[in-house]
């Protein structure tokens, strides 16, 4: 018989055919990949390119006409002082108030300034009278000798020196074209300012959000997210890691069980605006009594319940990869069925229960649906915007202020925008790297 | 343990071994002596282990096994409703066929069981994990590093591992299901004569496959094979049946059944 087996030319025919073919499905698998890194260097390219580069800005007052080398920080106290007497003397007043005065509030105007602003360096011409006898420029005499030189620079650059961006330029322009935008510059906006600005930066962390893009920060946002985590962390793992180990370690085989498990993987498919509706029924207008209607909480709760699925899931998985060796060994020495989950089964299964929790965490920040619908607080754009400091607070949270940001028609927002996002990854990489590190970590000594 | 005992630690009395409907192992009777060494032999699907794992009430961890019939343990029934398996267990203790330490220090892994019976006293259990690992040999080759994940030992260290954490919670008896079918031969002679030392304060039942390994090691042994019935639908049911348990000297040299001759001449198998 002439086959494979036995015919020489035939069999190296159909070796370099197998052969090829392993080769061709090599290729398939390096392209895919390939795709997959190039989307993500596009993804990250395309926001970095957005948050750093030119800008073209009007500062007013002009910052030449304060100072003539145009450097803030090299002025004296009394010279800030004067600055802002000149633009904003009634800043003054509230400063005194607000951070040098000892008394309360209701009783500063009458009361003297020795006794208002005692242990402060106070002239003694100014002793016996009350803030209202004096002018801007004494108020202004008194904080040139009280507050620090950093402060007053802030106050100056933030709250008397207004920024008006004429332009801003993507990082790529700025780096292949910085010629023609110097001479744009120069030309067309000779009085302007042109400079490279990093969006995100220290102040940008730190600010809370405000309707004017240079002055704008994301703290508000990024605490909002960080609190809605946090509750959402402190409900959805004991819950959904609970109800994994019922039904992978107790539940018994039959049809209801099974129907429940189904069910519980369809979940996780849901799309999250439904859990967002149902988290404004339940938690908003239900529990309102108890959640205070749109707070943390309730965007918590939500979020809580539309990564249960995932969390539920993913644990389950990792149960029941927990080798069946490890579990007759436990038994085998006396352990009751609860001893064996909690020292052998459970410590086996975490790696893989944290990979899970990971996954729905990622989501949970992400999301942006669900927190609409629930209610957060989209228009926080005051200049002193609460920051949520309880599970009762109202709130933002980073990709709704981002959302926020990119509907606006100003092209700086759209910028500031992107600098968000950056962070969102940041936050995003951050925890998952922890958990990681985490997980690793109970890999090592579970098996090491 | 005042009470006078026979020397018999195990009485089964027409036991059957059930999967759900399917009948695993029929009518077994023996007696096991206690402070023997009583090992297993027969071919795959012969139920052997099957026989071993109702003796500490193991089967119980499998959805739908049943055994009906008698299995005594000191005059008791294993089996009756006021019987807890955990008690069974830990008076019973079980070495598995493939090593299989917790993911844990050695330390950890010996002290497991004592845990479980609420023993936290750390000088107590470094008495207890010291006095296990010599009893099975293992102390002198770890005693340094007691630290380290039990899965960094060899294989047969580990097995000697998982004796030493059986040891640890004071079982009357230890069952051994195939202990050694991971081993290489020299880790397996050095289990075997771990056996020989442990019988003297242990009853210990082994299921082997290898025929020499039971000869070397035990004191009785128990033929099991299988029988065959056809059914309607052409399907076969299958189960294991007892064929002979004689002292070994005697099985081996002279067996009462013809198939138990066949089985040791390696005619099947």
């Amino acid at each position: 018989m002439d086959t494979h087996l036995t015919n020489e030319a035939q069999f190296k025919r159909g070796l370099a055919n197998r052969q090829m073919r392993g080769n061709l499905w090599r290729r398939f698998f390096i392209l895919s990949t390939t795709i997959a890194i190039l989307a993500l260097i596009a993804l990250f390219f395309n926001v970095a390119n957005r948050a750093f580069g030119y800008v073209i800005s009007d500062f007013t007052p002009n910052i030449t006409d304060l100072t003539e080398d145009g450097n803030i920080d090299a002025l004296t106290e009394t010279q800030l002082a004067t600055i802002i007497e000149d633009f904003a003397p009634n800043t003054l007043r509230v400063i005194i108030r607000n951070e040098l005065s000892v008394v309360p509030n209701t009783e500063f105007t009458t009361t003297p300034l020795n006794v208002a602003l005692a242990g402060r360096n106070v002239p003694a011409e100014y002793a016996e009278l009350t803030i209202n006898d004096l002018e801007a420029p004494d108020w202004a005499r008194i904080i040139g000798l009280n507050v620090s030189h950093d402060r007053l620079v802030d106050i100056v650059t933030t709250d008397i020196i207004e920024e008006h961006i004429i332009k801003t330029y993507a990082l790529t322009e700025s780096i292949f074209e910085r010629e023609k935008i110097q001479q744009f510059a120069a030309e067309e906006h000779p009085n302007s300012v042109l400079y490279f600005r990093s969006w995100v930066d220290f102040n940008f962390i730190t600010n809370p959000g405000s309707s004017d893009a240079t002055q704008a920060g994301i703290r508000t946002a990024l605490l909002g997210s960080l609190w809605v985590i946090f509750i959402t962390i402190l409900f959805s793992f004991p819950i959904g890691v609970g109800a994994a180990i019922y039904l992978q370690e107790y539940a018994s085989d039959t049809p209801l069980n099974n129907l429940i498990e189904t069910n519980i993987r369809n979940l996780a498919g849901v799309p999250s605006i439904i859990y967002g509706l149902l988290g404004l029924a339940i938690f908003v207008r239900t529990l309102g009594t108890i959640t205070q209607g749109r707070t943390i909480l309730s965007a918590g709760l939500t979020m809580a319940l539309l990564i249960l699925p995932v969390i539920i899931i993913n644990s389950q998985e990792a149960l029941r990869a927990v080798p069946s060796s490890i579990r007759e060994g436990s038994y085998g020495l006396g352990a009751t069925k609860w001893q064996t989950i909690w020292r052998s089964v459970l410590p086996a299964a975490l790696p893989g229960i944290l990979t899970g929790t990971i996954l729905g965490v990622s989501r949970a920040i992400g999301e942006t649906a669900p927190l609409i619908i629930v209610g957060a607080s989209t228009a926080i754009f005051s200049n002193t915007p609460p920051d949520p400091n309880s599970p009762f607070s109202a709130f933002t949270a980073v990709p709704l202020q981002i959302y926020q940001w990119t509907a606006r028609p100003q092209e700086e927002f759209k910028t500031i925008a992107a600098a968000a996002i950056l962070v969102l990854l940041v936050l995003l990489l951050t925890l998952n790297a922890t958990a990681i590190i985490l997980r690793q970590q109970f890999r090592k000594r579970l098996s090491a | 343990m005042t009470q006078t005992l026979s020397a018999h630690a195990f009485e089964l009395k027409n036991m059957n071994v059930f999967y759900g409907d399917r009948l695993a192992v029929k009518d077994v009777n023996m007696s096991i002596q206690r402070q023997k060494i009583t090992a297993f032999i027969g071919p795959s699907g012969c139920g052997k282990s099957t026989v071993l794992r109702s003796l500490n009430r193991m089967n119980d961890l499998i959805p739908g096994a049943r055994v009906v019939g008698d299995v005594h343990f000191n005059h008791q029934n294993l089996y009756a409703a006021n019987i807890d398996a955990v008690e069974v267990r830990r008076r019973i203790g079980m070495v598995f066929q493939k090593p299989n330490p917790f993911p844990k220090s050695i330390f950890d892994n010996v002290a497991y069981g004592p845990r479980l019976l609420g023993v936290r006293n750390r000088h107590a259990l470094d008495e207890i994990v010291e006095s296990s690992l010599k009893r099975a040999y293992l102390w002198d080759e770890v005693k340094g590093d007691l630290k380290k994940s039990g899965f960094a030992l060899s294989g047969g260290q580990q097995q000697r591992l998982c004796i030493a954490r059986t040891i640890a919670v004071e079982p009357e008896v230890i069952l051994m299901d195939e202990p050694c079918s991971a081993l290489d031969p020299i880790a397996t002679q050095a289990i075997e004569e771990l056996m020989k030392e442990l019988v003297k304060q242990f009853t210990i039942v082994i299921v082997t496959h290898n025929m020499q390994q039971a000869q070397r090691v035990s004191d009785f042994t128990a033929f099991y094979s299988i029988r065959k019935e056809e059914e309607l639908g052409g399907k076969e049911k299958r189960w294991g049946v007892l064929i002979e348990f004689n002292p070994t000297d005697k099985l081996f040299a002279r067996p009462d059944h013809e198939e138990t001759e066949r089985y040791i001449r390696g005619e099947f198998g």
